[in-house]
């Protein structure tokens, strides 16, 4: 498949003021195909600002170069440049201008002009909605609003290319599901690639074709969401709390006897005393939570409930599916969501 | 270069849009000239000082001669007459100011006598230099007459021995009746005003200072483009960063302009003549507009925080203003407080305005100022674009 995007070895290195190194971003090379949704997906810091900063040519890299549509980043900036549109992670607009001089303002910094350059802000205005507030300035807008300008400034050029650096951050829910229908269209109607960063499991899961993990400036794992979880082998988990039993060592015998679970966990949280007062008194928990990890979790359901249901009573049941919580947990040791 | 003047028309529009700069472009400006302007008079590169000297004794000449050593500037008007004609000269603006020293200065010297010495200028005390100088000298020749007074009256305690109580008050009483000087000064209104001319210093001198507010307030303008991001938009499309940089430049330099044009044009409607002068006026105006933008990008990358931009734009536009001859005629300064001006661009403008001003220059005249503020707005560009980054 052709490639919209194409990053060879590409990194940076920022130098703190004590010339302490900070490696961001260090030496990724993926590719991006064209017409598809790609997201980085990576907890605060993880270098995905910097990694579209350079694919973007906002920041010089210090390795390594990335081409767009077969443009060089580093060596024909202006060809690569008239393909993408950016929308920042910041509100990058003027506060003080109405939305439509915004888009003027930008519209021109494209080179378009005249009557063409009307038409794209007219096409911009209806596609993100703002047609009544077109002549109001944008400091009068709710952050809902100025995300939705923000992303159409990012439109003006019809790029190949859209990045979007976490464009959801801070936006209401009814404001965050426009965007993301946004980011549908932009792929469905307009056939546009769209790069999107952003450290919600949940949107990167929804929206991608592909998924590049990115974790202390490393890409450490890429594909489609059934590629991942398949890779690290993740079965499903059964989710399962229950009145804490009398013999716990019983239950998880019985339990880990069964074929077909591969694990199991047993958790109980007994609440110390010391978490109120300060005190050592243990104040034993009521429930427990078990957790049987197995490839197909639907089916081997009943029999689990069943060995269970003979020693203890169930408060709770859950089946949960892998998810790209736990490739990153997998991968790294760490939840992504702290 | 279409995108040049698309980022400086941009950044006008942004600027022009808060009505709180609106006011600082043309109103306080405007109001501060007109109060500057109608509290000074005219004056040329010297000031000519009429000495009526009654007295006509060593005494009285060496109060001449310590008056015209204050102020290199002050020149000995002609030998006047009587009180009279003085009078008339400095109504008319022959003289800017006429000093009366009667006769028997020499005695009243000796007698501690309190004794008028009469002063006559249409200045208004503030700005006036030679009221300073005068106030200056007396002053200093008070106090050495009671020094010498005091120092009397000791030795006459030693040798009568009594009477301390009435000795005191006597010293009291002599204190009280210093050499007096009698502020003769004239009104404005009284003497012959040419309008307009008053202007001649406190249009360009506040032009400086506003033109500097407004550019260096620029630095914060900078600051918050990067902050908002806006800067870095801009860069990520197909523009180059000479185009940014240029764009900035000429926005800048553009509202430095304006804020000339606006003062230069209220002075015109004063009074202060500028017709055939106006495009080496203009030249001078363009000189120093490009030099403080060439100053704002040379400082602006070390600048941390927009309150720190604002805080320093104001710091360096009033004593920049004020070191350089912007706010009273260099003249009035001490020599070495002339030179030690002359570090500010101020300095530099003022000599191009004045010498424009007063002294009908032309362009070879005022060349050399001229060049200094090209010649510095070179370097101070050289430092500004080089350092200036896009992404902190
Ligand atoms: N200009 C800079 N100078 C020094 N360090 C920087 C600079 N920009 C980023 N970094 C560092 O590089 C690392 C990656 O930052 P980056 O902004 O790319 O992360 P991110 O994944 O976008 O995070 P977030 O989700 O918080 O936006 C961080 O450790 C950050 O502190
Ligand atoms: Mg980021």
């Amino acid at each position: 498949m052709d490639a919209m995007v194409e990053t060879k070895g590409l990194g940076k290195t920022f130098v703190r003021k004590d010339s302490t190194p900070i490696h961001a971003v260090k030496g990724v090379s993926f590719s991006i195909h064209r017409g598809e949704i790609f997201s980085l997906l990576g907890p605060n810091g993880a270098g995905k600002t910097t990694t579209i900063s350079m694919i973007s040519g906002l920041i010089e890299p210090s390795e390594g170069d990335a081409y767009i549509g077969g443009y060089s980043i580093r060596q024909q900036p202006r060809q690569a440049k008239q393909l993408i549109g950016v929308v920042p992670q910041e509100i990058a607009l003027y506060p003080e201008l109405t939305a439509r001089q915004n888009l003027w303002f930008f519209g021109r910094m494209y080179s378009l002009r005249g009557k063409e350059l009307r038409m794209r802000m007219d096409e911009v205005i209806e596609f993100m909605d703002l047609e009544e507030r077109q002549h109001d300035r944008i400091d009068t807008f709710s952050g809902g609003m100025k995300r939705r300008v923000n992303i159409g400034v990012g439109l003006l050029n019809r790029p190949q290319l859209v990045y979007m650096d976490e464009p959801t951050a801070g936006v209401d829910p009814q404001n965050r599901r426009r965007i993301l229908d946004t980011v549908f269209r932009l792929r469905d109607e307009y056939q546009m690639t769209v790069l999107y960063t952003t450290h919600l499991m949940e949107e990167a899961e929804e929206l991608s074709d592909r998924i590049g993990i990115i974790d202390y400036g490393e890409i450490i794992a890429l594909g489609t969401q059934a590629e991942l979880t398949e890779r690290i082998g993740a079965e499903d988990r059964l989710v399962i709390e229950v009145k804490r039993p009398s013999d716990e060592e019983t239950l998880l015998d019985a339990l880990r006897a069964h074929p077909q679970a591969s694990k199991v966990a047993y958790q109980v949280d007994d609440l110390k005393d010391g978490d109120r007062r300060g005190g050592n008194t243990v104040m034993p928990a009521e429930e427990a939570v078990l957790t049987v990890y197995c490839q197909n979790g639907r089916k081997l359901l009943a029999e689990v409930l069943n060995i269970i249901a003979q020693q203890v009573e169930i408060s709770s049941i859950e089946v949960r599916q892998p998810d790209l919580e736990a490739v990153f947990l997998h991968l790294t040791g760490r939840a992504l969501r702290d | 270069m279409d995108k040049i003047f698309v980022i400086a028309f941009n950044d006008l529009r942004i600027y022009l849009s808060q009505r709180g700069n609106l006011i600082s472009l043309t109103a306080i400006p405007i109001v501060l000239a007109a109060v500057f302007g109608l509290s000074s008079a005219p004056r040329g590169g010297s000031i000519a000082v009429d000495f009526i000297d009654q007295d006509n004794t060593p005494a009285s000449q060496a109060l001449v001669d310590a008056l015209l050593a204050t102020n290199d500037a002050f020149v000995r008007g002609s030998e006047v007459e009587n009180i009279e004609s003085a009078r008339t000269r400095v109504g008319e603006g022959t003289a800017s100011a006429a000093i009366v020293i009667p006769q028997g200065f020499a005695q009243a010297l000796q007698t501690f006598e309190a004794l008028p010495i009469l002063y006559f200028s249409r200045e208004d005390s503030f700005g006036d230099p030679i009221q300073h100088s005068v106030n200056t000298v007396i002053s200093q020749l008070n106090s050495s007459i009671i020094a010498a007074r005091a120092g009397e009256l000791v030795l006459n305690a030693l040798d009568i021995e009594a009477e301390s109580g009435a000795l005191y008050a006597r010293a009291q009483d002599l204190l009280a009746q210093e050499l007096v000087v009698y502020d003769l000064r004239l009104s404005n209104s009284e003497g012959d005003l040419q309008p307009g001319e008053g202007f001649g210093q406190s249009v360009p001198g506040l032009g400086a200072m506003f033109v500097m507010f407004t550019v260096l307030g620029g630095m914060a303008t900078l600051l918050r483009d990067r902050q908002n991001w806006t800067l870095q938009r801009v860069i990520v499309m197909p523009v180059s960063r000479a185009q940014v940089l240029g764009g900035k430049i000429l926005s800048l330099f553009i509202l430095g302009m304006i804020q000339y044009l606006i003062l230069f044009g209220f002075g015109g409607l004063m009074g202060l003549e500028i017709g055939s002068r106006i495009v080496l006026l203009v030249f001078v105006m363009a000189a120093f507009a490009l030099c403080i933008t060439a100053l704002t990008f040379a400082i602006a990358s070390s600048i941390g925080s927009e309150g720190q931009a604002i805080y320093l734009a104001n710091l360096l536009s009033v004593t920049l203003a004020a070191l350089g001859g912007g706010w009273w005629p260099l003249e009035v300064v001490p020599p070495f407080m002339q030179t030690l001006g002359h570090i500010s661009p101020v300095a530099w403008v003022m000599d191009g305005f004045n010498t424009l001003i007063y002294f009908d220059g032309g362009l070879m005249d005022i060349l050399p100022y001229v060049s200094v503020l090209f010649g510095s707005s070179i370097v101070l560009f050289a430092i500004g674009i080089r350092r200036f980054r896009i992404v902190n």
